[in-house]
């Protein structure tokens, strides 16, 4: 058996440590690199799935609007290309996570008036239709850079009845209910 | 074998830098798996929101289009037929409403939404009138009025020509109501129900359960809360006069006066319609005629409104005042439930409600 003398065991360990750490930095380097990688994915997913939070909220304030029976006419009446009654098209800031800047995002709509007649939808007014359109459908687009300076937009759609087309009820209830007195 | 103490330390380090190699990969590999499925899980939403939109849009474009359509249960087109479901036809206080499910259900790759929603259509006219002319506010000393009250066109309930919350004194200029089967005049005083000092029962007046305001009375707008200016969202024409009228308009609000040269007809026994004449006057000439409901409503109290229906002119139907029209103002009414309920059950008059609480995913 040939036994090793001391300084070639010194000079095996030593090689053996450097290798050691140049794996180990490389395995610590690749690991926060991917880290990374992943951190940039996730805010770029976190501000589109807060555009999406931003359009899902002004689907619902569209629909909050357009449920109070004939008192939501205004506002079916005036919804146009982003412009409605107490709603207004425009920058929309939101915190998106700590460290990070606030987000700003650009909210807009297109809407499209959409007539019937014998249960046929048409773009326009039909003669012998409703001269009004009992629906308005929005496409609620909204716009934000990523961090690289890529503009983003996600479309979300939204439809508004006419208030004749989703009245109250409770008018129900006063069908032939007014009479002459005994 | 003899180990040197070397290589003892040499294998502590390489298993010491393979134990952190394996820590480091697995928190890398734990880490990334958590922000890709969180991300997924975003992703998934979105689809699954985008997917509810669109089912949304459907849903409501089904609605849009079953409003005006005749009948729920026959000639649907296609795709309607195939949402629709428990359809049925009920009565409700004597008034024929349609009540169906709609449901929806769209598939986009792994994901599946389906809503279900019951819906009721009723008519826009709540309440038909039960006289041929209801006053409101009373009638001016010196107008005259002839109502016409057959047997054949009567309501099933009440047998009223007139219906008022004030006191109406008969011995005021010409004031009659009669049931004749020829609408004239001279028949007409051949079988008078009620004329000066005699007052029948067919004269319902000073009645507090007349409502105090018209437009509540026959659309129900104290239950939406809203001005009769917003009312003016849903007729069919809005018009300063009655000289061009849209022939497929059933509703129409004039906002001025509504001047009919002889024999002109407005609505007819196949289509009547809802005619308000908001401060304006009623003029009818020669064998002109109104079929429908007919609401003279004054919004201006300076403004007198007449109402002047000459020589065998008529409306056919039902007359609202909440004025108390002009002394020199001449009435004419004939009194016809049948064309008041094709009125109310005018397909081009309905409305459209969702049953709450029906709503299921």
């Amino acid at each position: 058996m040939k036994i090793a003398s001391a300084f070639q065991c010194s000079g095996w360990a030593l090689i053996e440590v450097l290798l050691t750490m140049i794996v180990t930095s490389a395995t610590l380097l690749g690991s926060l690199h991917l880290l990374e990688g992943l951190q940039i994915t996730e805010r770029a997913i976190q501000q589109r799935h807060e555009a999406y939070s931003v359009a899902s909220n002004f689907k619902a304030q569209i629909l909050a609007r357009d449920q109070n029976g004939l008192k939501s006419v205004d506002f079916f009446q005036t919804l146009t290309t982003d412009f409605a009654s107490g709603l207004t098209a425009g920058v929309v800031e939101r915190n998106i996570g700590l460290h990070m800047p606030n987000q700003q995002y650009t909210v807009t709509w297109t809407t499209t008036p959409q007539y019937t007649h014998e249960g046929t939808l048409f773009a326009s007014a039909q003669s012998g239709g409703a001269p009004y359109p009992l629906m308005k459908s929005a496409t609620i687009g909204v716009n934000w850079y990523t961090e690289d300076g890529t503009s983003v937009t996600i479309h979300t759609q939204v439809a508004i009845l006419h208030p004749l087309v989703d009245t109250r009820i409770d008018k129900l209830l006063q069908l032939n209910q007014i009479q002459p007195g005994p | 074998m003899v180990i040197k103490p070397k290589k003892v330390m040499g294998g502590i380090w390489l298993g010491t830098s393979v134990l952190l190699m394996t820590t480091v990969i697995s928190v890398t590999s734990a880490l990334a798996l958590l922000i890709i499925g969180l991300n997924e899980q975003g992703i998934w939403s979105e689809q699954q929101e985008t997917l509810q939109g669109s089912v949304q849009l459907t849903q409501a474009q089904y609605a849009a289009r079953l409003l005006h359509l005749p009948s729920w249960s026959s000639d649907l087109p296609a795709d309607l037929a195939a949402s629709l479901s428990n359809i049925s036809h009920e009565i409700i206080n004597g008034v024929e409403v349609d009540v169906a499910t709609v449901t929806v259900k769209q598939t986009n790759g792994l994901f599946s939404v389906s809503q279900q929603q019951d819906i009721v259509r009723f008519p826009l006219l709540l309440n038909i009138p039960p006289a041929g002319l209801i006053l409101v506010n009373g009638i001016t000393n010196g107008a005259s009025f002839t109502l016409y009250l057959p047997s054949s066109t009567a309501h099933p309930v009440y047998s009223y020509s007139l219906w008022a919350n004030q006191v109406i004194d008969l011995s005021q200029g010409t004031r009659v109501s009669c049931d004749p089967l020829i609408i004239d005049k001279t028949h007409c005083l051949g079988s008078v129900l009620s004329q000066s000092a005699l007052k029948n029962t067919d004269i319902k007046d000073n009645d507090s359960y007349l409502p105090l305001d018209a437009l509540d009375y026959l659309f129900g707008t104290h239950i939406d809360d809203i001005s009769d200016d917003t009312l003016k969202a849903i007729p069919w024409q809005i018009t300063t006069s009655c000289t061009s009228l849209d022939p497929y308009a059933l509703f129409i609000w004039v906002e001025g006066s509504c001047i009919l040269s002889d024999v002109e007809e407005i609505g007819s026994p196949a289509q009547p319609i809802i005619l308000i004449i908001e401060n304006g006057d009623i003029v009818l000439k020669d064998e002109a005629k109104i079929y429908g409901l007919v609401v003279s409503l004054q919004k201006t109290s300076l403004f007198s409104q007449q109402v002047i229906m000459h020589d065998s002119s008529i409306i056919e139907g039902s007359l609202i005042l909440n004025h108390s029209a002009t002394s020199n103002s001449d009435i004419q009414v004939k009194y016809d439930y049948p064309l008041l309920l094709k009125l109310q059950q005018m397909p081009q008059l309905q409305q459209l409600a969702r049953v709450p609480g029906s709503r299921k995913r």
